[in-house]
């Protein structure tokens, strides 16, 4: 009867559960859902969807953190609608004292609570493809998995001025907004306590990252809609680094906006169903986010699968929301690489390392979505142009997909080509001249003579009379002939406040590197005659050194 | 003494092969490292559902650790001390228009009837009533004549403006909206095509002008 003495002993070696069970120390150093983050490593997987990636198309991450840049001490404001900053792939790597609860008391210290705890999961999803934690048994982890957030909860209240401004502040190196102002409105004109507070930023050695839009095709109140990147003013300003939405095939994500004022495309996916979106962080539990046992969309999602038992994560977060954090992540890898990069060479890494996908020289012509809306004689855009100075641009991509590896590799080796930065504005003389809906249009040159002898972005301020300012086009065409088109013809947009009057902000990076010298002319066509309008003015901000 | 031998070996065997059959996999593969049979996934998701209970308080969010459920107060504090009810009382500035407070935009596709009836409808936005301190406390300018609520980016508010310098404002050309005396603030009109000038002249002035902006509202994309 001695053996039953050693028998509660027996069993207390008979593992419970495999959750319960004392695994190997090595294995464990493992996320198991990062094999599913083809953003990180694109080997064709299915991230749950039911379609495929291409294996290849993606930022070369996985390779960086091969060399042993992470990110680290990295520090990265995610501005969102609220983090679960106790999320179990999260916790580590939070500023615990800088987060920033946004429903209290200046200065807002606290803890980033989203409003609707049940469905506000943005902040969570856009943090965790950031600053996840590798290494913990956790889900996946982040483009910079040691790098350290902070939550400001800045959606989760109606819109206030000064916390706008706040919110732009701090002691960070780069900001994340993967926020913006409803795709269907032409927001033109911003504060200038904005660029200001911007500007203020930039010196002190922040980077601000700002997902471009989803509106590639929307309909409000029933009216179809293509909006553009460049509709919301501040996404005008050169501070920004804007980020359009790649998907998991290499091309433009089915909903990312275009715009000249693009920098860059980083992976927002699809829509998680019929083909791959992003594996990300979620609130916790299956009551919770989008991950929810009734509501989600995905078997993933609804905790169905066995790989998110307690929907802690989701595979359906996309945008350029989700495209934005990752070049946040990219850029923390950069900083860290070199630590004294500042913004401008930031975006010149960027943009000179990012790989041109989607190009095809006999299919680079783009037409109007709606065959009807476009204007014989008239190319409504291009895919891929090529300016003098060499580059590559793309109203779809910026400069093209952030290549992660070649970006750092340039970041440690880097030798601060970049001179002073300056801001020069030239400003036509007052106009009173019809817009035909011809593609010929109507033209007006400004002459520029500069301090700059590299662009490194450019800024049109157009003034018009018009009712329906979204049939409009507008064209940009440098003194050596490179054309951007600012706005696209027929967009179906509406100018927000409601004037006849519109003053429009508008940003190109397309002529990144030319010498400004010369004619710079604009070009403006109406995409419709049924609304006759007048280009009343316009001014141009040649940004470089 | 044999019986039992055999026993206690017939014992460890089966230990062992239990052992065998339930252990994870020494190396790491792709496939995540959970549990594979279907009911003891369905037990552990029935286990996440009772870890977090649905909630019966607004404010508490789906943590895990009590440590972080936030000590601060959520209403927020503005510098209008007044109540809704004084201040449209007080300050009727002429018979069409009216200042209106507890004025919430609310983007029209997450607007819900059950938030209330619409009070304008605005391009994007419908404005509705609320007493919600977190959302309300917003000074708007009502139309009452023609029943709009105008665009409040075209008003500037100007902080600590006494009667003196009410007058020194207004003398220099701008056009006064409404003065609200007890709080010091006056609020001029501007074109909306050069508010931003007007704004900067503000400031270079010496003032301290602020947008009063409701309508603009963050989405996350």
């Amino acid at each position: 009867m001695k053996f039953l003495i050693l028998l509660p002993l027996l069993f207390s070696c008979i593992p419970k559960s495999p959750k319960d069970t004392p695994l190997p120390k090595e294995p464990l150093v493992f996320d198991p859902l990062s094999a599913h983050a083809w953003h990180l490593e694109n080997t064709g997987q299915d991230t749950f969807s039911d379609g495929y990636a291409v294996a290849g198309e993606d930022h070369k991450i996985k390779k960086v953190h091969e060399l042993g840049f992470t990110g680290k001490g990295i520090k990265i404001a995610v501005s969102d609608n609220g983090v679960q900053v106790n999320h179990p792939d999260l916790e580590q790597n939070q500023l615990v004292n800088e987060h920033r609860n946004y429903r209290t008391i200046p200065p807002y210290k606290g803890d980033p609570v989203p409003e609707d705890i049940y469905r506000d999961s943005h902040g969570t999803s856009v943090t965790g493809l950031v600053s996840a934690v590798k290494g913990n048994t956790e889900g996946s982890y982040g483009v910079a998995p040691d790098s350290l957030f902070a939550g400001f909860n800045f959606l989760s209240l109606g819109y206030s001025h000064e916390i706008f401004l706040h919110q732009l502040t701090g002691d960070f190196n780069i900001f994340n907004y993967s926020y913006g102002l409803p795709e269907h409105l032409i927001t033109g004109t911003y504060q200038s306590e904005v660029i200001d507070t911007l500007k203020q930023g930039v010196e002190n050695g922040a980077v601000y990252v700002k997902a471009a839009g989803n509106g590639y095709y929307l309909t409000y109140e029933g009216t179809p809609i293509w909006s553009n990147a460049n509709f919301e003013a501040e996404q005008t300003l050169p501070y920004y680094i804007v980020v359009g939405a790649i998907n998991s095939r290499g091309i433009k994500s089915s909903y990312s906006s275009p715009g000249s004022n693009l920098w860059i495309s980083g992976a927002g996916g699809e829509f998680g169903t019929s083909s791959p979106a992003m594996i990300t962080t979620d609130l916790t539990g299956c009551s919770y986010g989008s991950a929810h046992k009734t509501t989600g969309k995905t078997a993933f999602d609804k905790g169905f699968d066995e790989a998110n038992p307690y929907c802690d994560y989701t595979n359906t977060m996309n945008g350029t929301s989700s495209a934005a954090p990752v070049i946040s992540g990219i850029i923390a890898l950069m900083m860290e690489a070199n630590p004294n990069l500042t913004w401008r060479d930031v975006k010149h890494i960027l943009a000179k390392t990012a790989d041109r996908v989607d190009y095809s020289e006999l299919d680079n012509n783009l037409s109007h979505p709606k065959a009807s809306f476009n204007l014989p004689g008239h190319i409504y855009d291009k895919k891929w142009i090529k300016n003098h100075a060499g580059n590559y641009f793309s109203n779809w991509y910026g400069f093209g997909r952030a290549n992660a590896l070649q970006a750092v590799l340039m970041a440690s080796t880097y030798n601060f080509p970049l001179g002073t930065y300056l801001e020069e504005t030239f400003t036509s003389a007052p106009l009173d001249l019809g817009i035909p809906s011809t593609a010929v249009g109507v033209t007006d040159s400004i002459n520029v003579s500069s301090g700059v002898s590299k662009v490194e972005s450019v800024q049109v301020r157009v003034n018009l009379e018009h009712t329906e300012a979204g049939d409009l086009g507008i064209e940009l065409t440098s003194p050596h002939g490179t054309t951007s088109k600012l706005f696209l013809i027929n967009s179906g947009a509406i100018v927000y406040p409601p004037t006849n009057n519109p003053e429009i902000n508008l940003l190109s990076n397309a002529f990144y590197e030319e010498n400004p010298q010369g004619n710079w002319t604009l070009k403006i066509i109406d995409g419709s005659s049924d609304h006759p309008g007048k280009f009343k003015g316009w001014s141009i901000k040649i940004n470089g050194h | 003494m044999k019986r039992n031998i055999f026993i206690v070996s017939f014992i460890v065997v089966m230990v062992l092969t239990g052992f065998f059959f339930l252990r994870s996999p020494e190396t790491p593969s792709d496939e995540p490292q959970l549990a594979s049979h279907p009911s003891l996934i369905e037990d552990q998701k029935v286990a996440a559902d009772i870890q977090t209970p649905a909630p019966t308080k607004v404010d508490t969010p789906p943590l895990r650790s009590p440590a972080q459920v936030p000590t601060v107060p959520r209403k927020r504090i503005t510098i209008e001390k007044l109540s809704p009810k004084e201040i449209e009382v007080q300050y009727q500035f002429n018979e069409n228009y009216s200042l209106a407070k507890d004025i919430v935009a609310v983007p029209s596709k997450n607007y819900h009837p059950s938030q209330g009836p619409i009070f304008y409808k605005g391009i994007g936005f419908n404005f509705i009533r609320s007493s919600d301190s977190n959302l309300g406390q917003q000074l708007s300018i009502y139309d009452s004549k023609n029943q709009v609520l105008l665009p409040l980016s075209s008003v500037i508010k100007i902080a600590n403006v006494d009667e003196f310098k009410r007058d020194e404002i207004i003398s220099r050309g701008y056009k006064e909206r409404l003065y609200l005396e007890n709080l010091n603030l006056l609020f001029i009109e501007t074109k909306i095509s050069d508010y931003s000038a007007v704004f900067d002249r503000l400031k270079k002035e010496g003032f301290e002008p602020q947008f009063q902006i409701i309508d603009r509202i963050y989405e996350p994309r």
